[in-house]
């Protein structure tokens, strides 16, 4: 035999008939248990007085749709969860996003979505005194570290708890705070532009120091190799210099690139007539010089092998890798600008 | 198998170079042994900050005047709520990696509000933080060096039972992995190409639209070297406001795509074959093409990148699949491989950014020995990223105007650099259908002390897009309480937008108009800064005493700054400040969007 609390929303003693049949189903389901019927403003106002750990259940009607009409002042819930025994069960249409309140005031939340007081006192690792009766924040209040002013919010771990030894325990307190933690990260996409109050993002940047930055390894090229390279707006002539050694460069190519037209023979029409069949290019797409024969001097023998492989300053920077002796094709495809 | 320690990578990054530092980073831990999350900020399920990361690394870059990358704003909203307690994550531990560039006011700003804020929500200490600085001798990669070492030891003191041996011979498992159905028939695409890329469009995707084009004309003269598209795009029921942008999705010229099918022959047999992707799925913007559609041709004609220049994290997945069995491709692989190494970062900087060299030529370089199996494509290549345009037109339900200067240039590489974007919008007809997304920029050109207060519009070249937007917005509405456009290009009759238009508007007296050209021998009046000072006593009054808005809109680089300390100057002439107090002024416009600015 046990006690149950049948807590009703002021809308729904309106409808005599529903009452009726609420009765009747709670009765129903738990023949042997003693059922009392409060409404909830009463209890929500101080206007009676709940005993301390009497019920074993508290069933909350409520139709009305939406959260915002199913919620439940945080001190309410805190008088709930007084007058519920251990291992007591909160149920019926309680506010789904109001979870974290529950868990303030010390009660689990289990699958269904039913709030259950912990077997023992012990478990219960965020003790949260009524406010109603007090009026002023208790001991058990969760601390919080001040860190910024624009920090308005509360803490969720209290770290004036006593620890317990017991692994299970905090397994369980472990468990909870992941739960309460979660309740703040909303499904809906709504709820980012909604009406949530957003810190000054740029108050951030007073916030930050500079200590436990990174100094980066200094750079340090053996060579003398040329490290930095000009930014996009190059006002130190390195952009220039630059411009100035791929313009050597090209004037370099464009005149061995003369001479080898000269002997852009039958050779290359023929190796052009079967690109074309193969790539289909047009025939201004493609222009095919053979220039290896007379143009590679050096001897390093990385020219052939394409830019990835040629030395800084090598005449052949830019073009395609070719096999010494075998005619290479550039390919214009696509200077119809 | 990689250690499961709890570790998520997130990154938030505009042009894709602290996502290359990203996954740079997702890779070499996993060569330790260590396996990680990698996304962007956005995508991650928040959620999962909770449940799953034990260790969180932010890696993020700075774009504009130091605001956050869009691709992690949302995660910021939601880290700014003020109801979130002060030690929501204190049981994660965290580091961060900015990219910034110090010749900027807010030098990385981005990353440190967000390292600021999540301090504030209890995070505790993973290693410490850089701020990598591209201005510095050493670079970035100096930066990430010195970090990425700070971070293993944090790392190896926490879990010290783990070896932490870095191993890069073994190729990583695939986290994504496209499945070709070799049996079944080919799905032809290429001749439909434009019409297959409409099919991202879809009732799921609701973020872009399709739009038709109405014109695309050449506004600059045909004898002027730059090109710079009217692009007109006719849609229905579309909604925007001036400052408002333009996503576009550009598509690969299957030209291209059929040069690297010949660099990948093994391919070429299933090119046209339907095609699948599982596990790990990178993010498309824009959404994906219709699975129907969907072949190796269509994924590489409209998603994949192959005209960027390569990553460090290309290279870094390359290497493994080169043929070393002989001498030249042994040769080849440690070439590829030295390219991902970060130490030899000059190397590739010489060898791909400079000579702007794209992916494809890297592939068509190294043809002979190397071979990408089809089923990590995904892995190894980058995904296309939408391109962002500033609307040039009135709120109109059916119209959207841009202005997009086309990108082609030259190095030392004989063939002519193109953007991908402008080549693909060069090849766009009237009435062909795009698809396209609006992206709200939320600009208010109110100010607390005046109704409509006059407006200073500062805009080089096509800069010039969202004034004439605000432009026609205000005269449609009247709100002519003073329209200043400073405009500047080089020649009159060469590339002057728009001239008609706004010398029109100035004879009307509906907009006071103040074009300088850099390259007229007569003009006194270069640039915009020089109009600016030159226009004085105006620019003071209008700023100091009507509560002026200045708008900046144009190319990143010195207009920006210049504009800025010609702004401060005159405050210090006009108002009789000193120059902190100009710069104090400055900084208040800024933060009450009195001092827009907009620039890429």
């Amino acid at each position: 035999m046990g006690n149950i609390l049948l807590l009703l929303h002021p809308t729904v003693v309106t409808d005599e008939g529903f009452v009726t049949s609420i009765q009747q189903d709670i009765k129903q389901t738990y023949k042997d248990d003693e059922v009392t019927q409060h409404i909830i403003d009463r209890v929500a106002k101080g206007a009676l007085t709940l005993p301390e750990k009497h019920y074993n259940r508290v069933v909350y009607v409520n139709p009305n749709e939406g959260e915002h009409n199913r919620e439940i002042p945080a001190s309410t819930i805190s008088t709930i969860r007084s007058c519920l025994v251990d291992g007591g069960v909160f149920e019926g249409d309680l506010p789904k996003n109001q979870n974290l309140d529950a868990i303030m005031a010390g009660f689990l939340v289990n699958d269904e979505g039913n709030w259950i007081t912990p077997q023992s006192e012990a478990v219960v690792s965020i003790p949260l005194k009524s406010k109603k009766k007090e009026g002023t924040a208790s001991k058990g209040l969760p601390q919080f570290k001040k860190l910024s002013s624009a920090q308005t919010t509360v803490g969720l771990t209290d770290t004036s708890a006593p620890n317990t030894d017991d692994e299970n325990d905090d397994l369980n307190l472990k468990r909870k705070l992941q739960e309460t933690k979660l309740t703040y990260f909303s499904d809906s996409e709504e709820d980012l532009d909604g009406a949530d109050q957003i810190i000054e993002e740029d108050d951030l940047i007073s916030e930050v120091k500079g200590v436990d930055l990174i100094v980066p390894k200094k750079c340090e090229l053996p060579n003398g190799k040329r490290r930095r390279r000009a930014c996009k707006d190059c006002t130190c002539g390195l952009k220039e210099l630059e411009e100035a050694d791929e313009k050597k460069q090209r004037s370099l190519q464009d005149s061995l690139l003369g001479k080898m037209a000269a002997s852009a023979n039958e050779e290359a029409m023929k190796i052009e007539d079967r690109l074309k069949k193969s790539i289909k290019f047009a025939e201004e797409d493609l222009a095919e010089i053979d220039f290896t024969v007379e143009g590679k001097k050096g001897g390093c023998g990385s020219c052939a092998l394409g830019d990835a492989f040629r030395c800084d300053g090598c005449p052949y920077l830019g073009l395609p890798p070719f096999k010494p002796g075998e005619a290479v094709s550039i390919d214009n495809f696509g200077e119809d600008i | 198998m990689p250690a499961q320690i709890g570790l998520t990578i997130l990154y938030g990054s505009e042009t894709g170079n602290a996502q290359d530092y990203a996954e740079l980073l997702n890779r070499r831990l996993k060569y330790y042994g260590i396996s990680s999350t990698l996304t962007s900020l956005n995508n991650y399920p928040l959620k999962n900050l909770i449940t799953k990361t034990k260790y969180l690394i932010i890696v993020c870059s700075t774009t504009g005047q130091g605001e956050l990358p869009r691709n992690a704003k949302k995660f910021m909203r939601f880290i700014l709520k003020k109801k979130l307690p002060d030690d929501l994550f204190n049981h994660i531990k965290l580091t961060t990696f900015g990219l910034g560039d110090s010749s900027y006011p807010k030098f990385n700003y981005a990353i440190k509000k967000i390292h600021a804020r999540l301090l504030q929500l209890g995070c505790g200490y993973l290693c410490e933080r850089a701020e990598a600085d591209e201005q510095s001798p050493e670079g970035s990669d100096g930066y990430y060096t010195s970090w990425e070492s700070a971070l293993i030891n944090g790392l190896k003191k926490d879990n010290p039972k783990l070896p932490f041996i870095y191993d890069d011979t073994q190729l990583l498992p695939a986290e994504c992995t496209v499945k070709v159905a070799t049996d079944r028939e080919d799905i032809l695409t290429r001749e439909f190409s434009k019409g297959i890329s409409c099919t991202r469009a879809s009732m799921e995707n609701s973020d872009v639209r399709v739009g038709k084009i109405y014109s695309n004309k050449r506004i600059t003269s045909t004898d002027h070297f730059q090109d710079v598209r009217h692009l007109i795009i006719q849609s229905d029921s579309l909604s925007f406001s001036p400052g408002d942008t333009v996503g576009l999705y550009p598509s690969n010229d299957e030209r291209d795509v059929d040069l690297l099918f010949e660099s990948q022959p093994h391919w070429i047999p299933y090119a046209d074959k339907p095609l699948s992707i599982e596990g790990n799925i990178p993010e498309f913007e824009g959404g994906v093409l219709d699975s129907k559609y969907m072949t190796l041709r269509s994924l590489f004609t409209h998603h994949i990148d192959i005209m960027s220049i390569p990553r460090r994290a290309f290279f870094m997945q390359i290497y493994h699949f080169v043929d070393s069995s002989t001498e030249d491709g042994q040769r080849e692989k440690d070439r590829l491989k030295e390219f991902s190494n970060i130490d030899e970062s000059e190397e590739l900087y010489n060898y791909a950014n400079r000579p702007r060299r794209s992916i494809l030529e890297v592939i068509s370089e190294f043809q002979n020995n190397l071979r990408i199996p089809m089923e990590r494509i995904l892995e190894v290549f980058p995904v296309i990223k939408p391109r962002l345009f500033s609307i040039a037109s009135r709120p109109d339900k059916n119209m959207v105007e841009l202005v997009i200067a086309v990108v082609e240039y030259k190095t030392i590489l004989r063939r002519v650099r193109r953007g991908l974007c402008t080549k693909w919008i060069k090849s766009l007809n009237v009435n062909d259908k795009i698809i396209f997304s609006l992206h709200k920029s939320n600009l208010v050109f109110e100010s607390e002390a005046t109704q409509d207060p006059p407006i200073i519009m500062i805009s080089p070249g096509t800069g010039v897009a969202p004034m004439k937007a605000l432009i026609e917005d205000s005269i449609d509405h009247n709100k002519t309480k003073g329209l200043y456009l400073f405009y500047g290009c080089r020649l009159k009759d060469k590339d002057f937008l728009f001239s008609e238009f706004f010398t029109r508007l100035s004879e009307e007296d509906k907009l006071h108009f103040f074009p300088c050209f850099s390259r007229e021998p007569d003009c006194k009046t270069k640039y915009v800064q020089h109009k600016l000072f030159s226009e004085r006593e105006l620019i003071g009054e209008l700023i100091l005493n009507q509560s002026a808005i200045v708008y900046v809109c144009g190319s990143n680089g010195s207009m920006p700054r210049e504009v800025r300390l010609t702004i401060i100057d005159i405050i210090v002439r006009q108002g009789g400040l000193n120059e902190s107090q100009a710069n104090a002024y400055l900084s208040s416009m800024e933060n009450n969007n009195r001092y827009i600015q907009e620039t890429w």
